[in-house]
């Protein structure tokens, strides 16, 4: 199976916004620095665990951008990417760039190549789009399946069996066909250590592909950075439609309505028979005496 | 494009349309207010139209477009159709709330109208020359990037648990439109072999369906012991409140309340809680809400749905060994064959 996998380099700034007076002081070299993003960590150990589990098959990492980019690749090559591909490009802010831009020139060069899936972070730990993966599988029309935290290939390598994170700690195992782009979260194994030697031997096997288009600032989105604010989170106001006693009552409870006095029609029952009665009314109980309710 | 006609996708949990969603209108119809704007709602049919109908208007909504065609609840194929409905009615923005699905979808009609995604935006408003401001934060929350769409149409989520839910001033009728047939009759990739549910005991109580909540009322560690056998009958979770974490019943994450977590189960059993408003703020999103307590003027009844004075221990065992009895004669009664 030939697995691509994108990586990319982001920026960690450790200078708090509310200390903060001017960008300038964000972006201070002192303040920030790069590393690799840690979703595509997960994506490079995914990328590993299939190649182990299928006992062959090849890894590529990609990384667009400028000088920066190579590091992630000696990275993903000390992690056992086995192809380096820089993709050699003038961006000139990262921060203003939008993940289209970088899908449709990720697109052009994958059109050029055979592969049979393409693996890649659920986000980035800088910009947290979340975009990139599914603009891509887009712009190559291909299927796309997001939020993986483990994938199993078939043996013959025709499709793939995703198990995705779907919110409330549920999850879904997906079908899909190959191929396809998979995005994935960090949730399975923790990426393995590094190999300094294969860091080191890296650089000599990076394959630069230069990109003459120029990444500029989108007109048709203007983008505008500042330091960030301190904003309230929601907060809870009773509704305007209320009387000043309701509106009072719903600020002791909490938010909570009060609820009307029910009536007591069975006053003989006890409190576990009244439990049990009010559970299977509701459909809570998972037993009943009914069958095949 | 439209000026000032914003689409929201809404999202239903259980037929009801989720929190989320109504914070993003609530916000919304509060940005248009004093702005001659439409809000328009995009959802799939389902067996509660009425109900949508009126809570969708209650929050400002003008207008329902629902999807009855072939799609289900697939973003994928909801996608496909919002973004060819998108492509002849030219809004200036469509939303969707920030949850997992809302995200997916977001980004799938972003990608089909090759436009960029700005998801979790913390603000939103219009710029002196009456353009469409969003904020969203970066950079591990450093730094504010404010986007302004020109030309195209913008797509965004927001963050969850940002803004108010607020009922609209001035209700309206809402035109109701309906969409028959699929406009992008695509046929799925992908297709979902398995669904897997959370185990509830190890689930995030903030997601949990079902929730047993002691408090300083179970009286000893071995009586708390019992919300564990309830919650294990009942496939629910175990919660506490601030004195159960300070007895050690239970740990942090399972703390509800305002040091603890806000949670939204659909069945709560309180027991030997009295209900303070410290608590109670933390279960604003409870559907049925039980409450046992041996003092009948907890403020705890005052809220709850099912109310039984009693002490709380002695009501839960009794429960547990009715509860054990019955679960026994339905394996019985499986065993028997069917007439």
């Amino acid at each position: 199976m030939r697995i691509i996998v994108l990586v990319k380099m982001v920026t960690e700034i450790f200078f708090p916004s509310y200390k903060a007076a001017s960008l300038k002081e964000i972006f201070d070299e002192r303040n920030k620095r790069k590393k690799i993003n840690s979703y595509d960590l997960a994506a490079l150990e995914e990328a590993q665990q299939i190649k182990k589990t299928l006992g062959y098959g090849s890894i590529a990492a990609i990384a667009v951008g400028n000088e920066d980019s190579r590091k992630a690749l000696q990275i993903a090559h000390s992690m056992g990417a086995e192809e380096l591909i820089w993709i050699n490009m003038a961006i000139p802010d990262p921060n203003k760039i939008n993940s289209i831009q970088l899908a449709r020139v990720l697109s052009d060069v994958l059109k050029e190549r055979e592969f049979d899936l393409i693996l890649c972070g659920v986000r980035s730990d800088d910009m947290a789009t979340g975009f990139l993966g599914v603009a891509l599988a887009e712009f190559l029309n291909l299927p796309v399946v997001t939020r993986s935290w483990h994938i199993e290939p078939a043996e013959n390598c025709s499709v793939v069996w995703i198990y995705r994170h779907i919110g409330k700690g549920d999850q879904e195992v997906v079908e899909c066909p190959l191929p396809s782009v998979v995005t994935i979260e960090r949730s399975r194994e923790i990426p393995r250590h590094p190999s300094m030697v294969r860091y080191v031997t890296a650089k000599r096997k990076i394959s630069e592909i230069k990109y003459s288009l120029l990444l500029e600032e989108d007109n048709e989105f203007f983008v505008e950075l500042s330091v960030s604010r301190t904003r309230p989170k929601k907060i809870f106001t009773p509704d305007d439609s209320l009387s000043a006693a309701e509106k009072m009552k719903l600020i002791i409870s909490g938010g909570l309505n009060l609820k009307k006095e029910a009536e007591q029609k069975e006053e003989n029952l006890s409190g576990a028979e009244k439990l049990y009665k009010y559970l299977s009314k509701n459909h809570f109980l998972p037993f009943s005496t009914e069958k095949n309710h | 494009m439209a000026d000032k006609l914003f689409w929201v996708v809404v999202e239903y949990e259980d037929d009801q349309v989720i929190e989320p969603s109504l914070e993003l209108i609530s916000e919304l119809y509060r940005l248009l207010q004093k702005r001659r704007g439409k809000l328009v709602a995009l959802a799939l049919k389902n067996d509660q139209v009425a109900q949508t109908n009126k809570v969708l208007a209650e929050h400002g909504i003008e207008q329902v477009i629902y999807f009855s065609g072939d799609c289900g609840k697939s973003a994928y194929k909801i996608a496909a159709n919002v973004a060819d409905l998108s492509k002849r009615e030219k809004p200036a923005a469509i939303f969707a709330a920030g949850t997992i699905w809302g995200h997916d979808l977001a980004a799938l009609v972003a990608a089909k109208l090759r436009v960029p995604l700005f998801p979790n935006f913390v603000e939103i408003g219009f710029d002196e020359q009456n353009r469409l401001v969003v904020y969203r934060t970066i950079l591990n929350n450093t730094i504010d990037a404010k986007i302004i769409a020109r030309e195209k149409v913008l797509v965004a989520t927001t963050q969850l648990e940002q803004f108010n839910i607020k009922k609209a001033k001035l209700p309206k009728v809402p035109n109701i439109v309906e969409i028959t047939k699929d406009l992008s009759p695509l046929e799925e990739p992908t297709r979902i072999i398995t669904k897997i549910k959370a185990d509830p005991k190890t689930v995030d109580i903030v997601n949990a369906d079902i929730l047993i909540v002691g408090g300083g009322g179970m009286g000893s560690r071995d009586n708390f012991q019992l919300i564990h056998e309830v919650a294990d009958l009942l496939g629910g979770s175990v919660a506490g409140t601030r004195v159960a974490r300070d007895k050690g019943w239970i740990t942090l994450d399972r703390q509800i309340g305002q040091t603890g977590k806000k949670v939204s189960p659909k069945l709560l059993i309180s027991c030997g809680v009295s209900g303070a408003m410290q608590l109670t703020m933390g279960l604003k999103g409870t559907r049925n809400l039980i409450a046992i307590n041996i003092d009948k003027n907890a403020p705890i009844f005052q809220l709850a749905d099912l109310k039984i004075v009693g002490d709380a221990p002695t009501i839960l065992t009794d429960f547990i060994n009715k509860a054990k009895a019955l679960a026994k004669n339905r394996k019985e009664i499986d065993k028997q064959p069917d007439q």
